[in-house]
């Protein structure tokens, strides 16, 4: 008697609604991660029907490799900007966009546009703008009388990966900022009343109320996009492909080359899982951080 | 407020101006298109857009995305609105492990998964078929994670009433959650559909029979190997943003209502 | 109205019902996985004189093989009969010693093709011995040039590099890119490269390279790799060339924004579609080495395999026959698909009006005596072939020193030897 209800409270019957999905990603998925994890410790093409197991060689080659921690360092870099240009565009304009009022949904749709559009043909977009001689960048840049500063933007040792990144963040912060905006629809109003009582003005209000209010969906939105950040692959595959000599090379497109355009699987599997390792790690330790100074 | 409405205008050309470029380019030809990158044509050729669906075989290609976007965003919002039910509003054993478990899949890159995955469906007998590109690509743990915010936030009453009158779990979850969802629903379509038509790695990989090739790997014929036909490229970049903007508008009051009603809160 | 519908399905069913049995009766189905849309051209004609074969075309691309989908699609079965990829270790060979692919020995012999196509040609195509594809275009690599922008400075065609460099000065002053490269794409930095280094270390020493114990960072090689980067860093070649897509500077080449360009004789295809008003040429980049007589790069762009699990290799072979060795054949790659073919032109003199004059011209370059060096990027298996791809652009960024550039590559290249990647 007692032990049918001990059960009844477990609510299993709750798995029959998870089982779809659980399905799915099990066999999509998980399936596939851990025959990754399996494959990295072995060499092989990806078609011959011998493999060769390694060991840990894959990983020991892959921890010496000094192209890995540039690329390690430029998803760094790629983290910083992003969280600049990305991030602070979309919260800023989802700010503005909440105070506004007419023209709301006008404005949101518009500026989520760019997100609708598909890495390759934002690339082949920007491609255009970076262009040295007809590009719009340095065209403007000569109009104003700074063409000293045009360069080719996208085969600069220094400015390749930048430029990239900006491109990127174009594309991407409607995205974030669709989040935001769900984020400060919960916001209580009437603590701006109360701020406004207090004689808050725009910044006060933003840095006090505001933003501590959003806290839950600014941890989100950051974890997402430090997430995204790390994995970052299509932009800079489209446009420079981790060049010029892998000053743009981020950790998804070097084991992109790796794995595919030199046909080494189990050095690629090992490769992405220690990259999926460094998301997990540092998207957790940053929840933690979060969470902790929440007080 | 007048300074919000300017920052807000800068913005919006930000975000329009680029693709407007390639909008007023797609009406050039080639020698136009770099000899005179940013003024109006000189003649508005229409041609390029015939040309470009024709040659391009655009539809065969737009029908062959829709028929991998459509199932999977219908497949996503059915299987993440249960998961995301059950997550949000039934407290049961070893409910935080397995949604733990869907989170890490956020943080695996595609790279970790590719090569197996392909052996996978290919096991199955799903290559050079739409169904190897739909399948897996519902189940995505954003969407369970969408889906359990909201219901997170309907209050306890509604369906603890609807338990007392002798209501079935899944038939409150059909009657009364659902229809209740639409705003996250709206939400999860959008997104749903856009990355599924925006995606491009996976189908190449996964179908190599041309006939059955989504849009955006289509694209690349535009792009040879040793040229590329830039009026007809861009002329097929416009067409092909036509059905994300028009499935855009037709959710967009979903979508606005799901961001309103905190579908995203945490 | 119900009437006529009736007929009407009736008449859909009966036709279907037709095209099924038609297609169950001895009509062979090949897939055909092709890179140039003439080639549908050819597929309509040949299936017109051979109603028993039905061509499944499908485009192909380079990535195809590089992402690996060609290969896992052939080792499953469901690949494509015939198909198009490039004649080099890296894709074709690669796909040879995996053993997808039909070896071809016994019909080269049938149909007297060992007999026909240029000697030369045939080393890309071979494989341990073996031959597993047909060579299906001949290209060169040398200066492509705009011949009004010379006659209007003045300029000749250079014979010595000495001459070449004043050239180039000159364009520069009078306000042109002397020579422009897309190497912000991988193949345009390859065929710079493999130009300088041919001027530089010659034919020879690069067979002695890619058949035997040559090195990369040999003298010769390096002195080639240094001329290339100080033509790159006196602006002589385009310094921002590493921001450009292949596409993006043969622009500048078509807006006369830039006098010439290092470039293959496939942009023929390009030219005689959208600019064959203009006046282009090819001259021979003067040698930089002293022993050197100055050559063409050259080597295959694509060539044609058949899968080894084909239900009709017999069938393959004469499609690929009909386009290579008929007049009628031959005539389509020249004048629709603007590609030379390997081989020698039969009816040349009836051909010839149907010609451009820089096809002409191509073609007979072709007999020169000389012969045309290595194109390396399509000599060298993938590994190393990403490797000096890489360098090569740090090499024109100004990145990295030349030596430090061939050693590089040689560092992989002795990695690749010792997994026996390295085809003879």
């Amino acid at each position: 008697m007692d032990l049918k209800r001990k059960l009844r409270r477990l609510n299993l019957w709750a798995y029959l609604f998870i089982i779809p999905a659980l399905t799915f990603y099990s066999v999509f998925t998980l399936r596939p991660l851990t025959q990754s994890i399996i494959l990295s410790f072995y060499d092989w093409d990806g078609f011959n029907p011998v493999k060769r197991f390694v060991g840990f060689a894959n990983y020991i080659e892959a921890l010496s490799d000094p192209v890995l921690g540039l690329a390690l360092l430029n998803n760094i870099k790629w983290v910083l900007i992003s969280i600049i240009l990305s991030q602070g565009t979309a919260l800023l304009l989802a700010v503005l966009i909440s105070r506004c009022i007419i023209g709301q949904s006008f404005f949101r749709s518009v500026l989520f546009f760019p997100n609708m559009l598909s890495p390759m043909i934002a690339a082949l977009i920007w491609g255009r703008i970076y262009d040295p001689l007809i590009g719009f960048v340095n065209t403007f840049l000569k109009s104003i009388g700074y063409g000293h500063l045009a360069r080719g933007w996208l085969g600069s040792p220094e400015w390749a990966l930048i430029a990239v990144c900006i491109a990127n963040s174009w594309r991407a912060y409607g995205y974030y900022m669709v989040l935001y905006l769900a984020g400060l629809q919960s916001v209580d109003p009437t603590l701006y009343d109360a701020a406004k009582v207090d004689g808050a003005n725009g910044w006060q209000e933003f840095w006090y109320v505001t933003l501590p209010s959003i806290r839950p969906t600014t941890t989100l939105v950051l974890s997402l996009a430090l997430i995204n950040s790390l994995m970052t692959f299509d932009m800079v595959w489209g446009m420079t492909q981790g060049g010029p000599f892998h000053r743009s090379e981020v950790l998804s497109t070097l084991i992109y080359k790796t794995a595919f355009a030199s046909n080494r699987v189990g050095y690629g599997c090992a490769l992405s899982l220690m990259q999926a390792i460094l998301i997990f790690t540092i998207t957790i330790l940053f929840i933690r951080i979060r969470e902790r100074s929440e007080g | 407020m007048r300074l919000i409405f300017i920052i807000l205008l800068i913005y919006t050309l930000i975000a329009l101006i680029p693709f407007s470029w390639v909008v007023l380019n797609s009406f050039k030809n080639n020698t136009e298109i770099f000899s005179n990158p940013f003024g109006f044509p000189k003649q508005f050729l229409f041609n390029n857009y015939t040309e470009a669906w024709v040659t391009g075989k655009l539809m065969q290609y737009m029908i062959n995305s829709f028929i991998i976007a459509i199932p999977t965003t219908l497949g996503t919002l059915m299987v993440s609105s249960l998961a995301g039910y059950a997550f949000g509003r039934i407290n049961f054993w070893g409910d935080t492990l397995v949604f733990s478990i869907f989170l890490f899949g956020l943080m695996i890159p595609f790279e970790a998964i590719m090569i197996p995955l392909y052996f996978i469906l290919k096991g199955l007998g799903l290559l050079e078929s739409y169904a190897g590109v739909i399948i897996p690509g519902i189940g995505g743990p954003f969407g369970i994670f969408l889906m359990r915010n909201f219901f997170r936030q309907i209050p306890l009453e509604l369906s603890d009433s609807a338990r007392i009158d002798g209501c079935g779990e899944f038939k409150i979850f059909l009657y009364i959650m659902l229809p209740l969802a639409k705003p996250a629903l709206g939400a999860l379509a959008i997104f749903s559909f856009m990355g599924s038509w925006n995606s491009f790695l996976f189908p190449y990989i996964v179908i190599t029979n041309d006939a059955k090739r989504p849009l955006q790997v289509g694209l690349l014929n535009f792009q040879q190997r040793f040229y590329t036909d830039y009026r007809l490229l861009f002329a097929a970049i416009v067409l092909s943003m036509i059905p994300v903007i028009f499935f855009y508008v037709l959710f967009h009051r979903q979508f606005i209502q799901g961001i309103a009603s905190g579908a995203l809160k945490e | 109205m119900r009437r006529s519908f009736k007929v009407l399905s009736l008449l859909l069913v009966i036709l279907i019902g037709m095209s099924s049995i038609s297609s169950a009766y001895g009509q062979k189905v090949i897939k055909f996985a092709y890179e140039g849309e003439w080639m549908l051209e050819f597929f309509k004609w040949y299936t017109q004189k051979n109603p028993d074969i039905k061509i499944e075309a499908s485009p192909i691309s380079l990535a195809d093989v590089d992402t690996g989908a060609l290969q896992l699609a052939l080792a499953g079965g469901t690949g494509p009969d015939i198909m198009q990829i490039d004649a080099a270790p890296g894709r074709m060979g690669m796909l040879a010693l995996a053993g997808l692919l039909y070896p071809l020995d016994e019909f080269y012999a049938k149909y007297g093709w060992d007999k026909k196509f240029f000697p030369w040609t045939l080393r890309s195509v071979t494989y341990n011995g073996k031959k597993y594809g047909l060579p299906s275009e001949v290209e060169y690599i040398g200066p492509f040039y705009n011949k009004n922008i010379f006659k209007k400075l003045g300029l000749n065609i250079p014979k010595t590099y000495e001459e070449f460099k004043n050239l180039l000065s000159k364009l520069k002053s009078a306000g042109y890119i002397p020579v422009t490269q897309g190497t912000r794409d991988p193949a345009p930095r390859g065929h710079i490269y493999a130009n300088f280094i041919e001027a530089s270390a010659g034919k020879v020493r690069v067979e002695r390279l890619l058949y035997g114990n040559g090195r990369w960072d040999s003298p010769e090689f390096n002195l080639g790799a240094k001329e290339l980067q100080e033509l790159v860093r006196s602006d002589l070649v385009y310094k921002e060339c590493n921001s450009l897509k292949y596409s993006e500077s043969n622009n500048l080449l078509w807006t006369e924004k830039a006098a010439m360009t290092f470039m293959g004789t496939w942009i023929l295809y390009e030219y005689l579609k959208e600019y064959s008003k203009m006046d282009f040429g090819y001259f021979i980049l003067p040698p930089i080495g002293k022993d050197v007589p100055g050559r063409f790069t050259g080597g295959l762009g694509s060539g044609y395999a058949i899968s080894a699990k084909t239900k009709y290799p017999e069938e393959c072979v004469r499609i690929l026959d009909a386009l290579f060795n008929t007049p009628e054949g031959q005539k389509m790659m020249l004048t629709v698909g603007k590609v030379v073919p390997p081989l020698p032109i039969l009816d040349f003199s009836k051909v010839k009006k149907d010609l451009h004059p820089l096809q002409i011209d191509v073609i007979q370059k072709l007999k020169d005596p000389k012969g045309i060096g290595y194109n390396l990027s399509v000599y060298i298996p993938t590994t190393v072939k990403n490797v000096y791809y890489e360098n090569i652009q740090g090499l024109m960024g100004l990145m990295i020193s030349p030596e430090e550039c061939n050693r590089n590559i040689q560092k992989e290249w002795e990695r690749a030897k010792a997994a026996g990647l390295i085809l003879k």
